[in-house]
């Protein structure tokens, strides 16, 4: 088997006649950490939900071990997401379900684990994203909003998966709280050796967690590097989105 | 000219019937997914306290009042013939062949349509649904499947309950 874990090739997706994404190439490896950066609407989200098989690209191809995953059976579907996790975006909790049911759903139904169990790994979990023992028994409408984001990543990681998307983990959380989540980032990729795409607009935290960075641009990765390539490079696109200018080569129609 | 009066024909049409044809195979899936397992019986549970246990008010409400409204107007109809003892049969046939179904039916569909219809929309739009895929579980299954089952299993008692305090309201 290779190391690669995650190859993207050539990958179309289009909403009616708006292009989203517009033949992208991708690779990660296998315990690898990217940050996928780029401007709002530029698909990113769009891309995570083609990897996981949520959307169907119209064109292209994506293995995931070697195997492929567009236009496969719901079956291998569920399958595939049995060894995924994914931080949504808006966080996405159950809202009909409490804090630690919605931490421990993947536990409970997939693995088939016992009530009581799963609560206190739930109730381990939440700990861990810096959540006292007493949110388990709230409901994810009584949470603010950086509470809730925590629970999204605790339900993430609690089943730990291979594969763990997040999509904007440190948006909407102070700058204390995002560097807990980088560091939880970090250490749940590195501890249970599992690769990551994060999406982000937070350069700090692209810094903090990104073995490799790419940029997102009008549907293909126009730029793929590490940090410290980061800072040296002359991709004028790159540049701008860094150093967060409205002037350059990307324009924002208003 | 022509041709634009049969686009602007043909397109409704074509949108009538993908619409149908998603309708069909959403009804397919969602049937065939009650004989599938995995089953989620706590969801199944709660639908059916949903559906039955707290629809039970609001038949009755309107069951009791039509078994009233039956008993009083067939009296006075009845009364000018001398036929006062008929009276009941007429209440006990009317509202457990017709009112009874139709009422408890009727009040079901209102109020639990629009509260699945809302409920689940909102999930849609807050990618819950998503959720539920990427932790591998099948959202017809999850939330489907529970819903009919319990309206299937559900609506014969709420008939009866219905019929029941229909004919004591009359
Ligand atoms: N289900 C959908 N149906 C139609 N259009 C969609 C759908 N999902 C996304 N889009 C469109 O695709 C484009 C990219 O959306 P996406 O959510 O991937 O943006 P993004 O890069 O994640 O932006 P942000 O950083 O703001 O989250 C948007 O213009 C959006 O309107
Ligand atoms: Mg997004």
């Amino acid at each position: 088997m290779s190391d690669i874990k995650i190859k993207i090739t050539n990958l179309h997706k289009a909403f009616g006649r708006k292009v989203v994404l517009d033949g992208l190439d991708l690779e990660i490896k296998k315990g690898e950490s990217l940050v996928v950066i780029g401007g709002s609407g530029t698909g990113k989200s769009v891309l995570i939900k083609c990897i996981q098989g949520i959307l169907t690209p119209e064109q292209g191809s994506i293995l995931i071990d070697d195997e492929e995953v567009v236009g496969v059976s719901e079956k291998e579907k569920e399958k595939l997401h049995a060894k995924m996790g994914m931080l949504f975006q808006g966080g996405a909790l159950f809202d009909s379900l409490s804090v630690w049911e919605n931490v421990a759903f993947g536990l409970i139904e997939n693995q088939k684990m016992d009530k009581k169990n799963a609560k206190m790994e739930a109730i381990r979990v939440l700990r861990q994203v810096g959540l006292a023992p007493d949110v388990a028994d709230l409901y994810p409408s009584e949470l603010s909003g950086g509470m809730q984001k925590r629970v999204g990543l605790a339900r993430a990681i609690a089943t730990r998966p291979e594969i763990i998307f997040f999509d904007e983990p440190t948006t909407g959380l102070d700058p204390i709280m995002s560097d807990v989540i980088n560091g939880l980032i970090n250490e749940s990729v590195k501890g249970l050796g599992a690769t990551a795409l994060t999406i982000t607009h937070d350069m700090a935290s692209a810094r903090k967690i990104a073995d490799r960075i790419a940029m997102l641009y009008k549907g293909k990765i126009i730029w793929q590097g590490t940090v410290k390539e980061l800072d040296k490079t002359d991709n004028e696109y790159v540049r701008q989105f860094i150093n967060g200018s409205s002037e350059g080569p990307i324009k924002v129609e208003v | 000219m022509i041709q634009k009066f049969l686009r602007r024909l043909g397109q409704p049409l074509v949108k009538f019937f993908s619409s149908l044809g998603e309708l069909s195979i959403f009804v397919m899936r969602s049937v065939a997914n009650c004989f599938v397992p995995p089953f989620y019986g706590r969801n199944l549970m709660r639908q059916v306290m949903d559906i039955g246990f707290y629809s039970l008010p609001v038949v009755g409400l309107t069951t009791i009042f039509a078994g009233m409204v039956i008993a009083l107007q067939s009296y006075s109809g009845f009364s000018r013939f001398g036929a006062e003892s008929a009276v009941a049969s007429v209440v006990l046939i009317s509202v457990t062949r017709e009112l009874a179904p139709v009422l408890s039916a009727l009040m079901v569909a209102g109020r639990i349509g629009a509260a699945m219809a809302a409920e689940i929309g909102t999930m849609r739009v807050t990618e819950q649904i998503d959720a539920l895929t990427t932790l591998s579980t099948n959202p017809y299954k999850y939330l489907i499947t529970p819903r009919i089952v319990a309206a299937v299993v559900v609506l014969p008692l709420l008939v009866l309950i219905g019929g029941v305090i229909g004919i004591f309201g009359g």
